[in-house]
């Protein structure tokens, strides 16, 4: 355990210090722009409709970028270590095969969370001015949702970068599989949100939970398994 | 007693689809020696230190590091050794100390204990004052010594240094080779080194391993490989050569006779005696002036060996 916070630790920083300069404010401020303005609109214009699309796109682009973001932070944290020449001396490290698979995963997986969370609240800001609150109920299963998301993201994008040489490879490899993932999986956001009988609202959300808690536990079973420092360095 | 040896190879084989890269290979490192294995691009030399950290999966055969099977202990391997591979391996979005820390938390380094060692190996490198910047800023000497401070950083009881010298100006290749042999005397520690800088293995290692396409076609110490080299040269200044040149070459022990400006160059076969040629050399009428003997250089036997073993160094 103390040996994945300790490489969550170190991908933290590194996912703080991307850009060539450490310049941690300017990157997370960039980082977070996007995501904080299309919260507000979408959730503003969900507090002035009469009818509730604008929060269902709201959330449905909360899971889309928790899984593109996890996905894009893992590639770089796998391949993009192989192709800066870090991996190897890494690998040469005491830490288990699972610790640093584990840090590796997790900080990224922390980090999309963390940028989903603060759509989301940017959401519910927007729809307060916008004059009607997104109901809480909504807000916390789509937060509990967009873990699962970015959990999924990073699972699939380790998938890829296993045995690619490059950051560039593995975005080849992932091709449109990720993209055509991500927006099924944040598409149950959507549903969750969506209009529809409270009973309608509970089936989605556990079916939605179920789903991708069982294709997270299927995917990190994968990645566990292939994830072997023998077989991590490129012939 | 002799004490058990740091690294033992046996019979380590690991073939990438149709090549070869380790074949067999057989080989023991003393303990607290400072061992260096030589070999041209492709020997094989890279693929071995993998092999011996766990980083690769062998095809066949086995390795153990300081007592352990790699294959089954591989974590308690790696955390005895310390490692500069053929890459820094550095964060370059970090700075020096982030790195260490880093690497000191992986080795689990108590806290009063990582600072202190990282504050003094910042220090010893002379790398203290730009400790906060980040690496990526740094010259390729710089980074080199952070790398092999970060390899020294937990005290390891061995340490594989893949071509450690590399991009370094003389002063600095200098003062690590200087690291290596003071950590080696000092504290015991055995160092694998991998060099294309045989004047470097030379000057470092107690014993030397050549290495042609992943297997060893030499071993000893650099004193013993040069004279496996076998050509003994002597040089001869003075005048008059010309009669004596012809009954020069007409000797068993000579392979080649060279006359240029005052200058003659007698290549021997095998390490004779010098004085009969020299006497032979006085006798058909040469004005000998200086005489000198040199052993081939270490190089100059590399060279030969791997041309005895099928090929040059390219």
């Amino acid at each position: 355990m103390n040996d994945a916070i300790t490489v969550a630790w170190k991908e933290m920083r590194e996912i703080l210090a991307r850009g060539g300069a450490f310049r941690r404010g300017r990157t997370l401020t960039r980082t977070l722009l996007f995501p904080i303005g299309i919260g507000l609109l979408f959730g503003f214009q969900s507090g002035r409709a009469t009818d509730t699309s604008g929060r269902s796109f709201g959330v449905f682009f909360v899971g889309l970028f928790a899984m593109t973001t996890a996905g894009a932070l893992v590639i770089d944290a796998i391949a993009g270590e192989r192709e800066r020449h870090t991996l190897e001396t890494l690998l040469a490290s005491p830490a288990s095969d699972r610790a640093l698979l584990a840090g590796k995963i997790g900080a990224v997986v922390g980090y999309a969370w963390a940028i989903a969370l603060v759509q989301l609240a940017a959401i519910e800001i927007g729809a307060v001015l916008g004059g009607r609150a997104i109901p809480a109920w909504v807000i916390v299963v789509v937060g509990v949702l967009s873990a699962l998301e970015a959990t999924l993201g990073a699972a699939f994008g380790v998938q890829f970068s296993l045995r690619a040489p490059t950051v560039r490879a593995a975005v080849r490899k992932q091709g449109l599989y990720s993209l055509i993932v991500s927006i099924v999986a944040a598409g149950v956001n959507g549903v969750v949100a969506a209009p529809a009988s409270a009973v309608v609202h509970i089936v989605a959300a556990a079916v939605g939970v179920t789903v991708l808690l069982t294709a997270d536990a299927a995917l990190l079973a994968i990645a566990r398994a292939r994830f072997r420092r023998g077989r991590l360095l490129l012939d | 007693m002799a004490s058990a040896p740091a690294l033992r190879l046996d019979g380590l084989t690991r073939r990438f689809d149709t090549v070869t890269a380790v074949d067999h290979l057989d080989l023991e490192v003393p303990a607290g020696s400072v061992f260096g294995f030589l070999g041209p691009n492709g020997a094989g030399k890279t693929t071995t230190i993998r092999l011996a950290l766990g980083l690769l999966e062998p095809t066949a055969g086995r390795a153990e590091v300081l007592g352990r099977d790699v294959a089954t202990d591989g974590d308690a391997v790696r955390r005895a050794c310390g490692v500069l591979l053929e890459h820094t391996g550095l964060y370059e979005r970090l700075s020096a100390v982030d790195n260490l820390e880093f690497y000191a938390r992986l080795w689990r380094m108590p806290d009063d204990a990582r600072r202190a060692r990282i504050r003094e190996l910042l220090e010893h490198f002379g790398l203290a004052d730009r400790q906060r910047e980040l690496v990526a800023t740094w010259s390729r000497g710089m980074k080199q010594k952070l790398a092999l401070a970060r390899a020294l950083l937990h005290r390891p009881a061995m340490v594989f240094l893949d071509e450690p010298t590399a991009g370094l100006d003389p002063v600095a290749a200098a003062s690590l080779r200087s690291d290596v042999l003071e950590l080696a005397r000092r504290e015991g520690v055995t160092a694998f080194i991998t060099t294309h800088n045989l004047d470097e293995a030379e000057r470092t290692c107690d014993a030397v391993r050549v290495i042609r396409a992943g297997r060893l076609i030499a071993q000893g110490s650099p004193a013993a490989l040069r004279a496996r080299g076998g050509r003994q040269i002597v040089t001869v200044r003075g005048a008059r050569f010309g009669g004596a040149v012809g009954v020069l070459r007409a000797r068993p022990e000579v392979e080649r006779v060279e006359q240029s400006d005052g200058r003659l160059e007698i290549e021997l076969k095998s390490e004779v005696p010098v004085a009969p040629l020299v006497r032979l050399l006085v006798d058909h009428g040469a004005d000998v002036e200086e005489v000198h003997k040199g052993a081939a250089s270490l190089e100059e036997a590399f060279l030969a060996l791997l041309d005895e073993n099928g090929d040059g160094a390219g």
